[in-house]
């Protein structure tokens, strides 16, 4: 008894009541505008005196309804109100404006589901409650039975008064049933009208695994970069310490080396760190991370390299350091990527070598070169380690290209990022 | 100091490691660090050049990598030297390929220096398995499913099979006669057979083939 008193008076069932309701509100325009058209028909009758001149209005409104409901925003719209006043879960709806025919088609369906149902359900819940609490009343006030209310005739006979409150109440519960009834089928079809297409479901997965595998890319990466550079720096804080007293020459070297690491590393951490958290925000993962720019911070990534010991020729255009020329996306990773260059330079090269740095816009594209001359030992490795991977990957995040390799006497890194297409 | 300096060779594409490794293992009067290579291919003509007792090997370089490196001397060389595996990480399916290809353990380069020393005096004065628990942690970890077992697991006695066991938890020739309480040289001819057996090159290769072969849960 209580679980059928819940269905139809709990709350999912009240709200579900209110959003029939809301279709009925909605409904109302149509309804105006099909009585337009009824009354002179009928004669120049007046419309809302007449239930069967009203439904005709309804049934003229609807496939004005469902027209309007053709615009794209009717579904976030919809999908939104289902979501809150149905209960139906929220990954069963999809929340874009309708594009392909069959989503506007199916969002119409809905659209005039909902204000078809819910103009007879709202219809009858203004009409039927007061002649319910009429009958109710009926045996208890003589002075309606006497009033000029047009009962039928029926009623006042004695039986009649005896069953008129069973019947009044039965009429409250019919309405209610009706309404839950109603309220259930539409939060039953509403996933399949309002819910992503095959299509949607598709693209939204492709999108997941993409973003996945680039988040995952990245803490691979991370872990990769974080671990290595803190294992060095480990070792050659352990060695330093091993050798304090006999060779300050080394701690001396060991502590620059540490030092240039972990500021490089604190970078990259920074860097990557700032993508993982962004990529919450859908859509562009380059956003909002404070990360330094080419345009802001070249000046000081220059000054700081210089100062770790390596000579720089820098050759860099005006407009590679002017911020409304550079989209901030293209600016950021340009940025990251000279650093990689000159922190590669400076693994290779061992600090002993000039580094000719030049930054130019051609062809639409900001292209990056850093050169060194090839170094005694190591060799730079060919197609590179994890920092020319990760030079790589940014490249490619952007639609440009870089190339690592050994150009004659030198060895050369070159970027090329497309200035247009990135925002 | 009986023995004669033990020469270490070092191959790291990363200069600050080996720079970081120099500076350990030179200042120990009984090591010595005779070469150094930045890749693999490298570490492979320096070790034949120098001829050194142990060989710390990076497993990621350039070009050849550290396990094709290992592989290389191992099978070229008439009397290979010691090689141990270098890591930043401790569960990397590269450590286990090396040790697969026959290197003698493995060593982090987040290891304290003692403990590198240590290591380093271990594999090239005995031929105990260095750090048997994480051996047998890479090994759990990465052994191929493999459901047949070799025929040479069938050919090992009941006898060798325990020894196989024993030698997998660390024990030394000696721990495992006092173990089974037999004479040093019987637990000797024991793990020799065993090595032969298995066709291992060594400890740890023998305790890799057992866990790939599935030895190490059965019983």
């Amino acid at each position: 008894m209580t679980a059928l008193a819940r269905s139809l008076f709990g709350r999912r069932a009240r709200l579900r009541w209110i959003h029939l309701i809301l279709g009925g509100a909605l409904a109302m325009p149509y309804v105006l505008v099909g009585s337009v058209v009824v009354g002179p028909v009928a004669g120049g009758a007046n419309v809302f005196g007449s239930l069967r001149l009203q439904l005709a209005s309804f049934a003229l409104g609807l496939p004005l309804a469902a027209v309007t409901s053709l615009f794209p925003p009717t579904r976030p719209l919809e999908s939104g109100v289902v979501r809150w006043l149905c209960g139906v879960e929220a990954d069963r709806l999809a929340y874009g404006p309708a594009r392909t025919r069959g989503e506007k088609g199916r969002t119409a369906a809905w659209f005039t589901l909902h204000l078809g149902a819910g103009g007879i359900v709202a219809g009858m819940s203004l009409a039927v409650p007061p002649f319910a609490g009429t009958l109710i009343v009926l045996p208890f006030v003589p002075a309606l039975r006497e009033g000029r209310l047009g009962l039928p005739g029926f009623l006042h006979h004695a039986w009649a008064l005896v069953l008129s409150p069973l019947a009044g109440a039965a009429m409250l519960v019919a309405l209610a049933g009706c309404a839950a009834a109603c309220g259930t089928l539409l939060a039953r079809w509403a996933p399949d009208l309002l819910g992503p297409s095959a299509a949607d479901r598709v693209a939204a997965a492709e999108a997941r695994a993409a973003d996945l595998a680039v988040r995952n890319r990245l803490a691979r990466e991370l872990h990769d970069s974080v671990g290595h550079a803190l294992s060095a720096v480990t070792l050659q804080a352990s060695a330093a310490r091993r050798v304090l007293d006999t060779d300050p020459e080394f701690v001396r070297e060991a502590l620059a080396a540490i030092e240039d690491t972990t500021r490089r590393t604190v970078g990259e951490l920074d860097a990557v760190l700032g993508v993982l958290r962004d990529g919450d925000a859908p859509g562009d993962p380059w956003d909002t991370a404070p990360a330094p720019t080419l345009a802001a911070d070249l000046d000081g990534l220059l000054r700081r390299t210089r100062a770790g010991g390596l000579r720089v020729d820098a050759t860099v255009a005006a407009v590679a350091t002017d911020p409304r020329a550079l989209p901030p996306p293209v600016s950021r990773e340009a940025y990251r990527i000279v650093q990689e260059g000159l922190s590669n330079a400076l693994r290779h090269a061992g600090g002993e070598v000039a580094v000719t740095l030049r930054v130019e816009v051609l062809d639409q594209h900001l292209r990056i070169t850093v050169e060194n001359p090839v170094g005694p030992v190591p060799a730079p490795r060919p197609g590179g380690g994890h920092g020319l991977r990760g030079v790589a990957d940014r490249a490619r995040l952007l639609g440009g290209a870089a190339e690592a390799g050994p150009a004659g006497p030198v060895w050369r890194l070159h970027v090329r990022l497309p200035l247009k297409g990135t925002e | 100091m009986t023995h004669p300096p033990i020469r270490i060779v070092l191959a790291d594409d990363e200069r600050m490691v080996r720079t970081a490794l120099r500076a350990i293992l030179a200042a120990e009067p009984d090591l010595e660090v005779a070469g150094e290579a930045a890749t693999g291919a490298e570490a492979v003509s320096v070790v034949r050049e120098v001829r050194p007792d142990v060989v710390l090997m990076d497993v990621r370089m350039p070009g050849i990598d550290g396990i094709r490196a290992t592989e290389q001397i191992l099978a070229t060389l008439p009397e290979p030297p010691r090689i141990v595996v270098v890591t930043t990480f401790e569960n990397d399916s590269y450590v286990y390929d090396a040790l697969r290809a026959g290197a003698a353990g493995f060593l982090l380069k987040r290891a304290d220096a003692d403990t590198l020393v240590g290591a380093v005096r271990l594999v090239a004065h005995s031929d105990t398995l260095l750090f048997p628990a994480a051996v047998r942690t890479l090994a759990a970890e990465h052994a191929r499913a493999n459901p047949a077992p070799p025929a040479w697991a069938a050919r090992l006695t009941e006898r060798e099979g325990e020894v196989l066991r024993l030698m997998a938890t660390g024990l030394t020739n000696a721990e495992i006669a006092g173990r089974l309480g037999v004479g040093p040289a019987t637990a000797k001819t024991h793990v020799a057979s065993v090595l032969a057996k298995t066709g291992a090159r060594d400890r740890t290769q023998a305790v890799i083939r057992a866990y790939e072969a599935g030895f190490m849960n059965g019983r």
